[in-house]
């Protein structure tokens, strides 16, 4: 039984000499991102010696593994356990509901006009569209704190800016393809800017990183106006 | 105590690296050639995650303020203790007061310098590793890069002889550079675009940081864009719509947007780290058992390796 569950997920491959690789499934998919849940638990609970660090995104899983103390075969047994694991003991954990509040204001959103003209909607609409879904965590990591929610409405797809910007501020709100982010510190970026958080999504501790969100999470945007953005950020800059 | 007197921002406190919070988009960080770092350590048999010193680029000069042994390894060039030249690699000791200049390379770009009992300096995410990208490890565990006047606390040790890294070790960076690298399954390449990559020869361009080394070649490659970004390891080669690959290093963003050729073999990752602009590279296929081997066995001989 076990090694036909290891099969139905994949082959897993070596890509370095320390590292395998597995597809976990579709991207967008609910079984994949309770695939990551699930192992991201085990990780957390079990700390297996023979695995150094791992790496997720968009339906594939790598794996940085002492090659010394384990096989292929080995790691994809394990994994196919992992992965049978009854779902309602990941549930209630990680699969909370997270809010972000949101200033759309064009002051901080600062491709709000240009994507407005480029995909031909009013600014209203955008913001609408936007912020009046449900998304979930498909994937974390680019640097911490980055979380990669989907999908967005379709009327409000469209590609990376051409030339991307050296500095996008902490808390920005973006857009692109089909997915929407939120920067956690300054850095050069690429996707459309349409808000601004105000406060962190992450902070790194001395031991652990506070991360707000993870993968298989539900978030939901909420629009909030100038005055409730500087309050936020006053308070939070007085705690 | 060492006391530094002169630093550029290519010079770093290293370990091994930070692993364990890739997932949540935290670099590996750890040294650019960790053959060369882990001998550092192994001199002064010492464990091989001891903080040492990343110096990059040469011109580092700093004061051993008590007693103590000191391993230099990696790039080399125009390095003295004391006004007296150092032989080459090797492990050295200098009496409190010494003062080490470490000047112009002649070969390689990254010099190791090590302590007995590594620097003392306080982990950040299990790792002193500095990463710039993150602001994560380093002396003020901002990320920040060694400078004037910044003080590293070592352990004071008795003296020991002067003892000089074998030979058959001792490595040049200054001859062309054949990588090894292990091929990916990929549907964004053409077989035709693989064999193209693997029969050019490219030079290392100037866009050379810890996060990933830009090559030049002839020809473009050809190739797919993934609809996703995808997981990326370390030594991983990247073909962007440029067509002129990237070799990513220690440390380079955990997901990532072009397609991936392959991953150069770990000996020859601290190899390709050592060469500087205009220098020449080129690749060969190895399969990953063959290279599992070679890892294995640094494993065994420096007790870990990364």
């Amino acid at each position: 039984m076990v090694m036909s569950e290891s099969n139905s997920q994949g082959l897993i491959t070596w890509i370095s000499e320390d590292t395998v690789e597995l597809r976990l499934g579709p991207p967008v998919a609910d079984q994949t991102l309770l695939k990551v849940e699930k192992l991201a638990r085990w990780v957390r609970t079990e700390d297996p010696i023979w695995l150094v660090d791992y790496c997720y995104g968009f339906g594939i899983l790598s794996m940085v593994i002492r090659p010394e103390l384990i096989s292929i075969d080995q790691i994809s047994e394990i994994l196919s356990d992992v992965f049978a694991e009854s779902a309602c003991t990941i549930y209630g954990e990680s699969h909370s509901f997270f809010e972000i509040p949101v200033c759309y204001d064009p002051s901080l959103g600062l491709d709000l006009q240009s994507v407005s003209d480029l995909i031909r909607m009013s600014v209203e609409d955008l913001v609408d569209a936007h912020c009046s879904r449900d998304y979930r965590v498909l994937a974390t990591g680019f640097v911490p704190g980055f979380a990669y929610l989907g999908e967005t409405d379709q009327r409000i797809h469209l590609p990376r800016r051409d030339v991307p910007r050296t500095r996008v501020p902490a808390g920005s709100v973006a857009i692109a393809e089909n997915q929407t982010v939120v920067y956690p510190k300054e850095t050069p970026g690429g996707w459309h800017i349409i808000g601004r958080m105000p406060g962190r999504i992450v902070s790194l501790g001395e031991h652990s990183i506070d991360a707000k969100l993870s993968i298989g999470m539900t978030v939901r945007f909420r629009s909030i106006s100038i005055d409730e953005f500087s309050q936020i950020e006053a308070s939070n800059a007085t705690r | 105590m060492l006391h530094v007197k002169l630093a550029n921002p290519m010079h770093t406190i290293q370990d091994l690296g930070r692993f364990g919070f890739a997932s949540q988009g935290v670099a590996q960080a750890g040294p650019m050639d960790s053959v060369s770092a882990c001998w550092a350590n192994q001199l002064l048999k010492n464990p091989v995650s001891c903080p040492l010193i990343e110096i990059g680029g040469g011109g580092f000069v700093a004061e051993f303020i008590e007693d103590v042994n000191f391993a230099m390894t990696g790039a080399w060039g125009e390095f003295s203790l004391n006004g007296d030249p150092l032989a080459g690699p090797g492990a050295y000791p200098a009496p409190a007061g010494s003062e080490l200049r470490v000047g112009r390379l002649d070969s390689g770009l990254f010099t190791y310098l090590a302590v007995d009992s590594g620097f003392d300096v306080h982990p950040v995410l299990g790792s002193v590793a500095t990463c710039q990208r993150d602001l994560l490890g380093g002396l003020y565990h901002t990320g920040v890069s060694l400078s004037v006047g910044d003080k590293l606390n070592y352990q004071r040790a008795k003296l020991m002889a002067l003892q000089l890294m074998p030979r058959r070790y001792l490595e040049s960076y200054s001859n062309p550079l054949v990588c090894e690298i292990i091929l990916r399954a990929s549907d964004n390449f053409e077989p035709t675009a693989v064999d193209q990559f693997l029969h050019q020869s490219y030079t290392v361009s100037q866009e050379q940081s810890r996060m990933g080394y830009r090559l030049h070649g002839q020809s473009n490659i050809d190739a797919d864009r993934p609809r996703y970004s995808v997981p990326i390891t370390l030594g991983g080669v990247q073909i962007p719509p440029s067509g002129q690959p990237i070799v990513l290093m220690r440390d380079h963003q955990s997901l990532g947007g072009y397609p991936l050729i392959g991953t150069v073999a770990r000996k020859s990752l601290g190899q390709l780290a050592q060469r500087k602009f205009g220098q020449q590279v080129s690749f060969r296929a190895v399969s990953p058992d063959e290279a599992r081997v070679d890892f294995i066995k640094y494993q065994k001989f420096f007790g870990d390796f990364r």
